[in-house]
């Protein structure tokens, strides 16, 4: 990597380098019989360059050649991409809290240890199919720039999730617990969706209108999406965010607070982000009031504020990382806790549906903060109770509405995959419609 | 290339092995607005091998050529980890094929400089942008070009080229606090000709995104609708295809049940074919990604359960014949079961009598993004009309729609004589398959819930 910061240095350019190494294996298990196992040793280099207030990006997966490399950084800043930022001195920093070594030599075996642990916890399943997976990673991100910066950060995970699917459907309920080298099996949690899961195999018809619905931990970031999409830095730049003239106004129930902060996550931590920007908390609602916008060094030059070191790679559908410029993202933001229990939130269902996921998060205008999501799946309750799980619903509203109608927030935050970790929150009067 | 990968597999004492090699380039141009945002050409590649042994079966992906032996040991051990744990894997037999397929493209888009393609994107982008109430847009050109080396331990070897060409994105309109956009995709994997002299296109597209301000948002609940092709195409792809797909029901005995063939599931009006042989189409490829060739399935005939599509895995599976459906998104992962071209046929009648037929109720059209979960099923449309007596009458935002497709597929009632294709294809089952194609006529369905914002 100094070598091709070297080789762009000597065509009078800044330069920065960004490397990804990662190894996963995984295996999945359906109703007691390994149906699956993979696994990936992938790697990629990207190259971003500036010159005369220009900026040029080229990839590889395996870079045999720097000099194409090069050359095709060179093509892509003849195009004419504006760049009004240089590349960040952020020094030298390796962070590897996160990674253990001993998940590298971790094998199949593992694997099968990780899922026959968690099995045992299932068996009080009334019907339905189960799916288990298990898996594990480790990631090594390299950041180099002309600027200065060396960052190295490397991590591992390892995770073991299940899914328990309501008979003749491919909808259910789902638990993930996930660390850098043997997760911890919250058994309280298995223990709850266990038994919610149970209890709403009955699937009942609910009568269309409008109700209290719990939004579960799996389904906030469907929500996270809209509130992110409008206070980002390219939606306040290109001025089509709802949120243009709302800075300092309360836009959602004072109950909520949603704060981006890859240092400190649970889950996962990043001390910089793919620009090697350091990464720092960045209140984008605090107490329901729109705080911040997040940007990457990009949007932060053109609306000449300071970068939030939220600057990532990555797409809507994932993606590699390497061939995604870095772009302002929420990858880790999460809603803050509030002070009630989840038992104490059900008991203030007089009717209502708990949603555990959602169909469609991705349709309808999400900019605009609309959200029509399926079901999937939603559970019927009365007066505190379960009754049953919801025959083709929906939850429909627009966010900014739907959030002010908070009237809990749980008192724990559970990890549900990808970083996201979030606590249930209660919401009134929602249109649910169904047939 | 086929040579040096048959080596690589030469010595493996796997039941069966095979591996994939592929180089992707890839050319991009994207604006957002006034701003050019990224231009640039990417070369990228990997290996997919995959192994059979005793039963178990394993894949494994790997970027660089000298961790390939570790690869095929790597699939090896999966394989021999999932052996005996329950699940007995086998491979449906297919014929060992040696082949070199190069796309018919009335112009090779990899001839053309860049400097041309961002000429294109520009106008085109310029002809949205002038609309006076169009505040952004979002327009990228995408061009994927791969090449796909195949080798079996059963003697297959394959090369094919296929490449797709697309400009797309959306058109954000504001006025106000309210800010609508609509979807655009013009393009193809028949060459770049698909991209030229298409201004009317986009300017359609930023007509309708700037009258969606006026739009009224849908009042949910349960209507009877009309469906137009483009909207057709993603509920055909989105409530059944994905249904159709043998590995999601594979491990589902109360689906495979339901789905056996012979069921009658939908109406007489119903019948749908998957036909990734039609030229000229996004989806179009000769091979999948495990060497099989790909051939026409007729899915659903008359409401009735025909076929289904299958992996060599899944075909063993379920006693059924291959397909040629097992496609990977690129070289970083191994075969999952897809669609390619999926379309509903159409009917004899015009459209004038199936709004006739509808008499009230909504005209709703074009995807704005779908998911399934297996029986249940849910997608955008971007903008819509209420119809009155059969008449058009104003216009509506916000639809999402949501549904069973068990329930659905019976209230299909008819459909008029015009069919449309998807331009650009799109499907993120676990990886993303820009070759997944759809199309169909307008679709008249009775009581389809529709959720408003």
């Amino acid at each position: 990597m100094e070598k091709l910061l070297e080789m762009a240095r000597a065509r009078g350019c800044r330069a920065e380098t960004y490397s990804i190494r990662a190894r996963n294996l995984g295996m999945s298990k359906v109703n007691g019989a390994v149906s699956d196992v993979s696994a990936s040793i992938q790697s990629g280099v990207s190259l971003r360059i500036i010159k005369d207030g220009k900026t040029g990006m080229a990839y590889t997966k395996n870079l045999m050649d720097r000099e194409e490399l090069l050359a095709n950084a060179m093509d892509s800043l003849a195009a004419g991409v504006q760049a009004d930022y240089d590349f960040p001195a952020s020094g030298e920093m390796e962070h590897t809290e996160e990674y253990d070594p001993s998940v590298e030599d971790m094998n199949y075996d593992s694997l099968s240890e990780q899922i026959a642990g968690l099995e045992p916890l299932y068996r009080k399943m009334k019907g339905g199919v189960l799916n288990l997976h298990a898996g594990t990673g480790v990631t090594e991100i390299e950041i180099r720039n002309t600027s200065g910066a060396r960052l190295l950060h490397r991590d591992s995970d390892v995770y073991c999730m299940a899914n328990m699917l309501y008979p003749g459907t491919a909808t259910g309920l789902r638990n993930i617990f996930q660390a850098r080298s043997k997760p911890v099996i919250h058994i309280p949690d298995a223990t709850r969706t266990v038994a919610f899961f149970n209890d709403s195999l009955p699937e009942i018809e609910v009568r269309e209108g409008r109700m209290k619905v719990v939004l579960m931990p799996e389904v906030m970031y469907a929500f996270t999406w809209r509130l992110g999409s409008a206070s980002s830095g390219k939606a306040f730049h290109d001025k089509v965010s709802p949120l243009l003239e709302k800075k300092g106004k309360q836009v959602i129930s004072p109950m909520l607070s949603l704060v981006s902060d890859p240092a400190t996550g649970e889950t996962g931590t990043r001390l910089f982000d793919d620009e090697g920007v350091p990464a720092r908390a960045v209140p984008i609602f605090r107490d329901g009031i729109f705080t911040s916008v997040y940007n990457n060094l990009d949007y932060a030059a053109k609306l000449g504020e300071e970068p939030t070191g939220t600057g990532f790679r990555g797409g809507m559908w994932g993606g590699e990382p390497v061939s995604i410029a870095p772009s302002p993202s929420l990858s880790f933001a999460r809603f803050s806790t509030g002070g009630a229990a989840f038992q104490e939130m059900l008991s203030m269902i007089d009717r209502g549906i708990i949603v555990f996921g959602a169909l469609g998060a991705h349709s309808g205008n999400i900019l605009n903060g609309d959200l029509s999501i399926g079901l999937s799946p939603g559970i019927y309750v009365e007066n505190g109770k379960v009754k049953g799980r919801v025959k083709d619903g929906m939850v429909a509203g627009n966010v900014y509405e739907m959030l002010s109608r908070t009237i809990a927030v749980e008192n724990s935050s559970h990890y549900t995959g990808s970083s996201y970790e979030n606590p249930a929150i209660l919401l009134d009067d929602i249109s649910v419609v169904g047939s | 290339m086929l040579e040096k990968l048959k080596k690589m597999i030469s010595s493996s004492d796997a039941d069966y092995v095979d591996i994939r090699y592929e180089v992707k380039k890839e050319t991009n141009g994207s604006v957002s607005g006034p701003d050019l945002k990224s231009a640039g050409s990417n070369t990228t590649d990997g290996y997919v091998v995959r192994a059979l042994k005793r039963g178990g079966f394993s894949s494994v992906t790997v970027t660089r050529e000298e961790d390939v032996s570790e690869a095929v040991k790597l699939a090896v051990q999966g394989a021999e980890a999932m052996s005996g744990q329950g699940k007995t894997v086998s491979l449906a037999p297919v014929e060992p094929v040696q082949d070199w397929v190069e796309p018919e493209l009335d112009i090779d888009p990899a001839s053309l400089p860049m400097k041309e393609k961002l000429l294109l994107l520009n106008k085109y982008n310029d002809i949205m942008f002038s609309f006076h109430e169009i505040v952004n847009t979002n327009l990228s050109y995408s061009e994927v070009d791969r090449e796909k080396f195949f080798v079996s331990s059963q003697g297959s070897a394959i090369r094919e080229r296929v490449c797709t060409v697309s400009i797309g994105g959306e058109a954000v309109a504001r006025k106000g606090v309210l800010t609508q956009n609509i979807r655009i995709a013009i393009g193809g994997a028949h060459g770049f000709r698909a991209l030229l002299n298409r201004d009317d296109v986009f300017r359609k597209r930023a007509e309708l995104c700037e009258k969606l301000l006026d739009a009224k948002p849908v009042k949910a609940g349960t209507y009877d609708v009309i469906i137009n092709p483009g909207l057709t195409g993603v509920f055909i792809h989105e409530a059944f295809g994905h249904f159709s797909e043998a590995d999601i029901i594979e491990d589902n005995p109360p689906l495979r049940a339901r789905m056996a063939l012979g069921e009658k599931i939908g109406s007489d009006a119903v019948t749908i074919v998957a036909d990734t042989t039609l030229p000229n189409q996004v989806g179009f490829y000769r091979y999948d990604d495990e060497g099989t060739p790909v051939r026409p399935v007729t899915l659903m005939e008359k409401g009735v359960l025909k076929a289904r599509l299958h992996s060599r895995r899944t075909a063993a599976e379920f006693g059924e014949p291959v397909t040629g459906h097992a496609v990977a998104e690129d070289h970083r992962f191994e075969p999952i079961v897809r669609m390619g071209t999926i379309y509903m046929q159409k009917g004899s009648n015009s459209f004038e009598w199936l709004l006739n037929e509808l008499g009230d109720g909504l005209y709703i059209c074009d995807g704005k993004g779908g998911q399934t979960s297996g029986e249940n099923f849910t997608f955008g449309a971007q903008y819509g009309y209420e119809v009155k007596d059969g008449e058009i009458k104003g216009m509506i935002r916000d639809i999402n729609i949501m549904g069973n497709m068990f329930t659905t597929m019976k209230n299909i009632e008819a459909m008029d004589n015009e069919m449309k294709f998807a331009e650009r294809g799109g499907c993120g089952k676990g990886q993303l398959n820009i070759k997944s194609g759809y199309g169909g006529p307008s679709v008249l369905i009775r009581s389809m819930v529709i959720g408003g914002a």
